[in-house]
């Protein structure tokens, strides 16, 4: 009897003071009817290891507290969804940016030592990120059980949004491309040429030849990335060559890019009357430093660009060799 | 599939499946009054074994529902609550059996014939 007592203790201390006693009289007597049904069986009464069996049939204490426990769920599962689908886009937008420059910097800047008050600051933003969507998300949860007739309280089929052909490139955003992948290439050549990038007001920013050759590159680059705007703006339709194409002229541009960080010489040099030659020098300095910079965070987007590209020029692929082969078996 | 993942996608998807039959058979056994133990063995006569911690839990719910009405009495010297079907519980339990008859009849239907219920070989 023991055993029996000290087991309802066990459950009663999960249930919720207000229905302890009666739940705890109810569990008591279905027990005891147990036991008294085996000692009719047995012609005597239990034995302590009987009881033990018995109790232990029945299960862990907790477990048959929490059976009797309301059910509750921060985010229920209609909510889920689109709480996932946020947190993601919360959390890639906090902190894919500032791994990668953090990366950067640590294999590119060898004398540069982040990683702590890096981690500190990805730490700190997932959780924040992670702990203001989830309480959002379990306000709406508790005091909105109807949010989905707020939110969208007179839905239909038509206002669905139209089905997405993700083969098709829209003309309009080709056409765009094209032009400015044109008008850059055309002032950088002409830039390229001249060994100049600004000279006016006084202000002369010249080309080093480190610079030049930065400048080349990215014109030849930014050249083939108009003839692709091109090719997509006559035929708009994505294929895998031509998303291996932009994955390949991304590549180039990550690799461009490091190169000339890597080599940690001065792009631009800064003269001209409009600035005391006293200053040139810091200024110089300090628009290299920048160039850096900026250099740096090129080559992370980059290669952000050419990983998706690359990921869809083969999904792209693998898809078409399906749809062959099915067309084959067909 | 893996033997224990076979066996625990069974208990799964057969939990889920009696789920919704055992509070048709535990409203319709309370047509009469019974105590939770009596309740319990009373099904298992009928072939349907109910877990404690299940059907404790389930009374007090469908008590909370209005379906069911109980009281606490002395009986063999001791306190039992008795459970009983409320006017509430009657119409519910009737639609509810209206509904598992239709829904019994159509999965014989679907079923007829089929292979699924051949004994395997």
């Amino acid at each position: 009897m023991e055993l029996l007592n000290r087991y309802l203790q066990a459950v009663k201390f999960w249930l919720p003071k207000a229905q302890q006693d009666d739940i705890i009289a109810e569990v008591s007597e279905d027990l005891r009817s147990k036991a008294e049904e085996r000692e009719a069986i047995l012609g005597r009464s239990l034995t302590q290891d009987e009881w033990k069996l018995l109790l232990k049939e029945r299960g862990h204490p907790l477990l048959v507290a929490n059976r009797f426990l309301p059910q509750h769920s921060l985010i229920g599962p209609m909510l889920l969804p689109i709480y996932w689908f946020v947190l993601k886009i919360v959390l890639a937008c906090g902190l894919i940016p500032g791994l990668a420059v953090g990366i950067g910097m640590m294999v590119l800047v060898p004398s540069h030592h982040p990683e702590n008050s890096l981690l500190g600051t990805l730490w700190l933003t997932a959780i924040n990120s992670i702990f203001f969507v989830t309480l959002a998300f379990a306000i709406l949860e508790r005091y909105h059980k109807n949010w989905l007739e707020l939110w969208s309280p007179d839905w239909s089929p038509e206002k669905l949004p139209p089905v997405r052909n993700t083969r098709r490139i829209p003309r309009f955003s080709s056409s765009v491309e094209l032009c400015v992948d044109l008008i850059l290439a055309v002032w950088m050549i002409e830039a390229y040429g001249a060994r100049i990038l600004l000279d006016s007001s006084g202000v002369r920013i010249a080309l080093t030849p480190t610079g030049s050759a930065l400048l080349a590159g990215v014109a030849a680059l930014t050249f083939a990335n108009a003839c692709v705007a091109a090719v997509n703006l006559a035929r708009p339709y994505w294929t895998s060559t031509r998303h291996g194409v932009r994955a390949g002229i991304h590549w180039l541009a990550a690799i461009l890019c490091l190169v000339v960080f890597r080599a940690g010489q001065a792009v631009v040099d800064i003269t001209g009357p409009g600035i005391p030659s006293d200053q040139a020098p810091g200024i110089t300095h300090w628009v290299n430093s920048t160039m850096s910079i900026i250099l740096l965070s090129s080559i992370a987007i980059a290669s952000v660009y050419a990983i998706f590209e690359t990921r869809k020029a083969l999904k792209r692929k693998t898809a078409n060799q399906m749809a062959d082969a099915l067309v084959t078996v067909l | 599939m893996a033997n224990q993942t076979k066996v625990e996608l069974f208990e799964n998807l057969r939990q889920e499946m009696r789920r919704g039959s055992l509070i048709v058979a535990v409203l319709a056994q309370l047509r009469e009054e019974h105590y939770g133990y009596a309740l319990r063995k009373t099904l298992a006569d009928h072939g349907l074994e109910i877990d404690e911690n299940t059907l404790y839990p389930l009374l007090r719910r469908l008590e909370s529902q209005g379906l069911l009405e109980s009281q606490w009495r002395e009986e063999d010297k001791r306190n039992k609550r008795f459970y009983l079907l409320s006017s509430a519980g009657h119409e519910i339990l009737s639609q509810l059996l209206e509904e598992f008859l239709q829904l019994t009849t159509a999965l014989n239907r679907i079923t007829e014939g089929s292979a699924v219920l051949e004994p395997t070989k």
